[in-house]
């Protein structure tokens, strides 16, 4: 039966499964809800590359990962380059096999099924930049009927989705005409254009952005998370993992080193606060001394000719008050405060130890 | 289980990539009627004989059809990787083989079109007419010269490691097919072990079947149809072979 299982195979190129998760009642932007239930569930996924050269080791990539996502829940992946962020994404974008473990999408398994599985996801590839000749309703359109919507059902979820993402007036126009933050958001409305997408990936969505279009962005990433979707956005910019996730995970050589949220991440890793000097420049000579005196053994963090940021156990000891307030009354800014999620960051992929 | 057809769906994102492409017309009309018919008017002009013009027309028509089939399917495909289009399509859940046609099929109509240009034009300078039954002999022949040549832009784009290297390959490729297959020229005038060299070409057996067709000679055209039948057959099955689209 060799030959019918190939002309079987080369058959199946032609067929667009439409088995993918299951529908109950219609949710918004006319998105069939799901069950309750978790949109991604990853089970101690590993990738291994080969070498790269004859006699060196395999590179890890990805060592045991696991990761749930909830409808409605922003996960963000931190970790310097080469941590296994977007080694990760791809697997679940079902671009590359896993080595090990498992991936289920809105309870659909990625390795067996890709197909059915990736009705439930979209993604936004890191820098990518949608076809500059086409339209904006044509570009959405043509992701729409690739994402199995029917071409009688394709003009309304496409004027429906543009309407929503604020794109009605430039939806005639080529797309290489729109600023960077405007073709974000043309990416982001395709991502949007699968009519059973309940997983969305971001990689790295806001990179190369200016202030404004990453707020605009991030508006629509947060209206996406009150509609249901489940995000999973790689970043490198802090303050957008703390603007936009429920919850963050801190990757460094394909392990976790940190899940919570991100006060949680904040409280459990490392203790302590941060004390912060400014307008060292008005002490005198005597008061400068007698604040480096009463420092003298905190961990230094940064520094310049006028201030500095150090570590301390726990910035609302009584300790650390008194110092503050000393510091105060000799004429200097003082700042006392938990570490931000940079500081924690840095503290975790920075140390030589994984601290989990 | 629902499953329906995706070939109407190939169709429409190909319509779609073609309106896209119609709207930079500079390089189109360039690519697609400048270069084939100057190629047609010069080589047909150097030669003298009513039979060398019509392999120099042979020769336009082919190079055009195969080299629009190996070339932009290639570029295009490097194209979309360099703008991670390619992932876009990748976590869509379509087949690989869509992607693949749509590409082609883009470029088949304006292949179709030119081909009628050369036409018209082998006719009006060179006196070249063809029947109504030799016409339909002609765009059978190129569609199945367009089969036959299928798979070689999609293989060049999928193994290229960037797209330089890719976009440097298709060049190569086309440079290959356009200096040393015999299109311009019959293939029986090379030497003997060249001559079989040239019979692994698929382009060779399109300008065999041709020829004969637009000649009128009357040759059985079984042969070409069949050599250029397996051709196509053999993409389709080393496509259907290394077309993933997760990587391993």
């Amino acid at each position: 039966m060799a030959g019918s299982s190939f002309w079987g195979n080369i058959a199946s190129h032609f067929r667009v499964s439409r088995t993918g998760p299951r529908e109950s009642d219609p949710g918004t932007f006319g998105l069939p809800a799901l069950p309750a239930g978790p949109v991604l569930e990853v089970k101690d996924l590993c990738r291994t590359y080969p070498p790269r050269r004859p006699g060196e080791a395999p590179v890890v990539a990805n060592d045991h990962l696991s990761l749930t996502i909830h409808p409605g829940e922003v996960v963000a992946l931190l970790g310097p380059n080469g941590a296994g962020k977007s080694t990760f994404l791809r697997q679940v974008a079902g671009q590359l096999c896993p080595t090990r473990g498992s991936i289920r999408v809105a309870g659909v398994d990625m390795v067996a099924s890709p197909r059915e599985a990736k009705e439930a996801l979209s993604v936004i590839p890191q820098e990518s930049t949608p076809y500059g000749g086409a339209t904006v309703r044509e570009f959405v359109r043509m992701i729409a009927r690739l994402k199995g919507v029917t071409s009688a059902e394709a003009a309304s979820t496409v004027t429906e989705i543009l309407d929503r993402l604020d794109l009605r007036r430039d939806a005639d126009a080529p797309i290489r005409n729109l600023s960077g933050g405007y073709q974000r958001r043309v990416l982001l409305a395709a991502a949007l254009a699968g009519r059973r997408a309940r997983l969305l990936l971001l990689d790295e969505p806001t990179t190369g952005l200016d202030p404004t279009s990453r707020r605009s962005v991030w508006g629509v990433v947060r209206e996406l998370r009150d509609q249901g979707l489940g995000i999973l956005l790689t970043t490198h910019y802090l303050e957008e993992a703390e603007a936009l996730a429920d919850r963050v995970v801190i990757l460094r050589n394909g392990r976790v080193l940190a899940d919570g949220s991100v006060p949680e991440v904040r409280r459990r890793f490392p203790a302590g606060g941060r004390l912060e000097l400014r307008g060292l420049e008005r002490l005198t000579d005597a008061d400068r001394k007698e604040v480096l005196r009463r420092l003298q053994g905190r961990p230094v963090l940064s520094q310049g000719p006028t201030w500095m940021r150090l570590q301390l156990s726990d910035p609302f000891a009584p300790e650390a008050l008194d110092i503050a307030r000393s510091l105060t009354a000799r004429g200097a800014l003082v700042t006392l405060g938990t570490p931000s999620l940079e500081d924690v960051y840095l503290d975790l992929v920075e140390s030589p130890e994984a601290l989990v | 289980m629902n499953r329906w057809p995706a070939v109407p769906l190939t169709v429409e994102v190909a319509g779609l990539q073609l309106r896209t492409a119609l709207r930079d017309l500079g390089p189109l009309l360039m690519f697609f009627f400048l270069l084939p018919l100057g190629i047609l008017f010069f080589l047909g002009n150097l030669v003298g004989s009513l039979a060398s013009q019509r392999q120099i027309l042979v020769g336009s028509i082919l190079l055009e059809t195969a080299l629009v089939n190996i070339t932009s399917t290639a570029e295009q495909m490097a194209q979309d990787k360099q703008s991670r289009m390619y992932d876009l399509w990748v976590s869509t859940p379509v087949s690989p083989l869509v992607y693949l046609l749509s590409i082609s099929l883009t470029n088949l109509p304006l292949t179709l079109v030119s081909a009628a240009s050369l036409l018209l034009a082998a006719e009006a300078f060179f006196g070249i007419g063809l029947s109504a039954l030799a016409l339909a002999g002609v765009f059978a022949s190129l569609l199945l010269v367009f089969t036959s040549t299928l798979g070689i832009g999609f293989l060049i784009g999928a193994y290229g490691r960037s797209p330089r290297a890719t976009n440097t390959l298709a060049n190569f490729a086309g440079a290959m097919l356009g200096f040393f297959a015999p299109v311009y020229y019959p293939v029986t005038i090379l030497p003997l072990p060249w001559r079989y060299l040239a019979y692994g070409w698929p382009l060779t057996w399109g300008s065999v079947l041709l020829d004969d067709v637009i000649s009128g000679t009357g040759g059985a055209p079984l042969l070409p149809v069949g050599v250029l039948a397996g051709f196509s057959l053999l993409w389709i099955v080393w496509v259907g072979r290394v077309l993933r689209w997760r990587e391993r």
